[in-house]
């Protein structure tokens, strides 16, 4: 993992007592509510419906099994004893005091983290693949460029006041896991015919209130010109993006507006311009950061597992959590276990303190001690050796973490909604809770195969609705709750937005609906056909025939 | 002008240091119990309590007007969707379903 030097911990401490004579400016009065806002908002305090809410930035999703406890530690000391894991990979509290934040920033400070650039029209937590360094499919590990994205974006003088937020983020693989079609920029590493690796950049991609899928700007952009390349896109957009409708800021709506070609035409021309670009990176500064990343000491073990094959010949539930939670390591021995926070019944994303302290313990004994957090609100534990896989699960057992659901029906993302946001139209989380329970039946969701459903309390879409295989937008009407459903979403490579099947159900009625879709598939579905496959080979208007048949 | 029939108005706001829902008194302080809350029955007293809130920043933050209906028990209860799911905490709204409202869109079948 990157660790800070003198100068990032000296940074966020100074960052903390500026913070901390900020907030005594606005107690004294020598600052008013409007002058401290956006000041409380760069240090990621928003005020939301019920409290304040702090939110941290977890750099690409990456975790120390420290950092970890500080998390636990915090939310047992400020909070109410649990964390909620966002889509962003961060980490959100719902109820500190504000009294308290400096302190909370400065414990944060002292694991080396912060709440830096979590808010406000700047360049926002880079995200990043969960898997990303222990993936066996991987061109390369994004995290370097990740990091490398991270430090020139923090503080960028250019761009702390954009248009609006910009998001970035960052696979190595083949296989999407990061959802780059959908971030302003999105960035693939890829080997170009020479052999090199360098980046195909996407732009223009994202959610909320006017869903784009993202265009290739570049097919091959040379790691040491990446900064340069960032620069200039972001020197266009922060020119040209609008200011005046901060529904039509973001830089999808430009590049729509100007077109993909005029777009690039005038990136290119700012790329080609002599000076004001970052130069170009030097490889050994590339290297001094991939050091940080070189991989713990993992030992020479055999591919095969004699007490992981005994385990998974006689223990059935442990087999079954193993095929769903547990994925390949590009290293013979070890996998990469998703530990999902999506407990039926449960709130998505949401971890209490012990199940923190837990994680992170867990993450001391058999991963190396750290952590990922994944977009869909779930913890990886990324180097396990396969024969501590069975006695992980067990532990994990013990502190309700040992459901064997990724990416089936009850890994259900979904943003705050009207429990929490301030912004939100519906709830989403007791949405999400129905729904689980419904579906709580382990084999029958095994039966239903990989499908996702994600539901956002407003047109915001933080809980990506949009690219859910269901998607679920929650809306108010007559003051009432109603929720609309799209169907055919995918965050993959094969990215789709969903299709909004037709008028909203009320909360009672939501889950049968569901219900109904599903069943659908189940019995029209050809052999070893997903869901997803099913919905494009049969088309949407099917599925909403079904649905709506009978509607009244 | 008044409030329609039935209706009062309560100030609330967040308590600047501790993120806590609170109410405007009688008194003119401020409590984090609803049923303390100084009713304004009408829209020009509604206004004048908001701007003694105003004058508090000290104290609290984001201050508004919210529309209640003041139940048997004399406790005002909101009426629009987004502040029933305010004064109720997490997870424990129940249906959120506002009384503001006759004639919803709903009922002629638009979602």
């Amino acid at each position: 993992m990157y660790r800070y030097d003198e100068f990032d911990h000296a940074f966020v401490h100074e960052r903390v007592a500026q913070f901390r004579h900020q907030l005594q400016g606005r107690i004294d009065g020598t600052l008013t509510e409007e002058e401290f806002r956006p000041l409380r908002l760069m240090n990621g305090v928003y005020l939301q419906l019920h409290a304040y809410m702090l939110r941290v930035a977890i750099p690409y999703g990456t975790l120390s099994s420290v950092q970890m406890h500080k998390l636990a530690e915090l939310s047992q000391r400020y909070d109410r004893g649990y964390g909620h894991f966002t889509t962003r990979q961060n980490i959100q509290y719902n109820w500190p005091k504000l009294r308290d934040i400096p302190d909370m920033l400065n414990e944060l400070a002292e694991v080396e983290m912060h709440a830096i650039q979590t808010s406000g029209n700047c360049i926002r937590n880079i995200t990043c693949d969960p898997f990303a360094g222990v993936a066996d499919d991987e061109v390369e590990d994004p995290r370097p460029l990740a990091e490398l994205i991270r430090q020139w974006s923090t503080l960028h003088p250019e761009f702390s006041y954009l248009p609006r937020k910009f998001k970035i983020a960052v696979t190595g693989s083949p296989q999407d896991r990061a959802a780059v079609y959908f971030h302003d920029i999105g960035l693939r590493i890829v080997r170009n015919a020479a052999g090199d690796t360098g980046c195909e950049v996407i732009v223009g991609g994202g959610q909320g209130r006017t869903p784009v899928v993202g265009k290739v700007l570049a097919q091959f952009v040379a790691k040491s010109k990446l900064l340069a390349y960032l620069e200039s896109i972001l020197r266009v957009y922060n020119l040209h993006g609008r200011r005046d409708n901060k529904y039509k800021a973001r830089i999808k709506i430009l590049v729509n507006s100007l077109g993909l070609d005029e777009f690039r035409r005038e990136v290119e021309l700012d790329f080609a311009s002599p000076g004001g670009h970052h130069p170009d990176l030097d490889e050994s500064e590339l290297a001094r950061i991939e050091q940080y990343f070189a991989g713990p000491a993992y030992l020479r073990l055999p591919a095969h597992n004699a007490r992981l094959a005994a385990a998974l010949a006689t223990d059935p539930a442990f087999g079954h959590w193993y095929k769903q939670n547990v994925m390949t390591h590009k290293v013979p021995g070890y996998a990469a276990v998703t530990v999902t926070l999506k407990n039926p019944g449960g709130i998505p994303g949401d971890a209490t303190a012990a199940q923190m302290v837990a994680l992170a313990e867990l993450a001391e004994r058999y991963s190396f001690s750290e952590l990922r957090i994944t977009h869909a609100q779930n913890v990886v534990l990324p180097d396990v050796r396969g024969d501590d896989l069975h006695r992980l699960w067990q532990a994990l057992g013990e502190h309700g973490l040992s459901e064997g659901n990724r990416g089936l029906i009850t890994d259900i993302i979904a943003c705050p909604g009207l429990d929490y946001c301030t912004l939100a139209n519906a709830r989403s989380i007791p949405i999400a809770q129905t729904i689980a329970k419904q579906f709580s039946d382990p084999q029958r969701q095994r039966e239903i195969g990989p499908l996702t459903i994600n539901i956002s309390g407003c047109m915001n879409a933080c809980g990506h609705h949009h690219v859910g295989h269901i998607g679920i937008l929650g809306v108010e009407k007559g003051g009432q709750e109603f929720y609309q459903i799209t169907l055919g979403g995918d965050s993959s490579l094969s990215a789709q937005l969903g299709e909004r099947l037709g008028p909203g159900f009320s909360a009672n009625e939501i889950t049968p609906a569901i219900e109904k879709l599903v069943d659908y598939y189940c019995e029209h579905r050809s052999e070893a056909e997903t869901f997803l496959q099913c919905v494009r080979r049969v088309g949407v208007a099917k599925f909403k025939d079904v649905l709506y048949a009978n509607y009244t | 002008m008044s409030t329609p029939e039935n209706q009062s108005e309560i100030i609330t706001a967040y308590d600047l240091l501790d993120g806590n829902v609170v109410f405007l008194t009688e008194e003119l302080n401020w409590s984090s119990e609803r049923r303390d809350a100084v009713i304004a029955a009408e829209a020009v007293r509604a206004e004048q309590l908001l701007n003694i809130a105003h004058s508090q920043p000290e104290l609290v933050v984001d201050a508004y007007r919210i529309e209640v209906r003041i139940d048997e028990q004399g406790v005002p209860q909101a009426l629009q969707m987004r502040e029933i799911a305010r004064l109720a905490e997490p997870l424990e709204a129940g249906p959120l379903q506002s009384t503001l409202r006759s004639g919803s869109p709903l009922q002629s079948g638009r979602r």
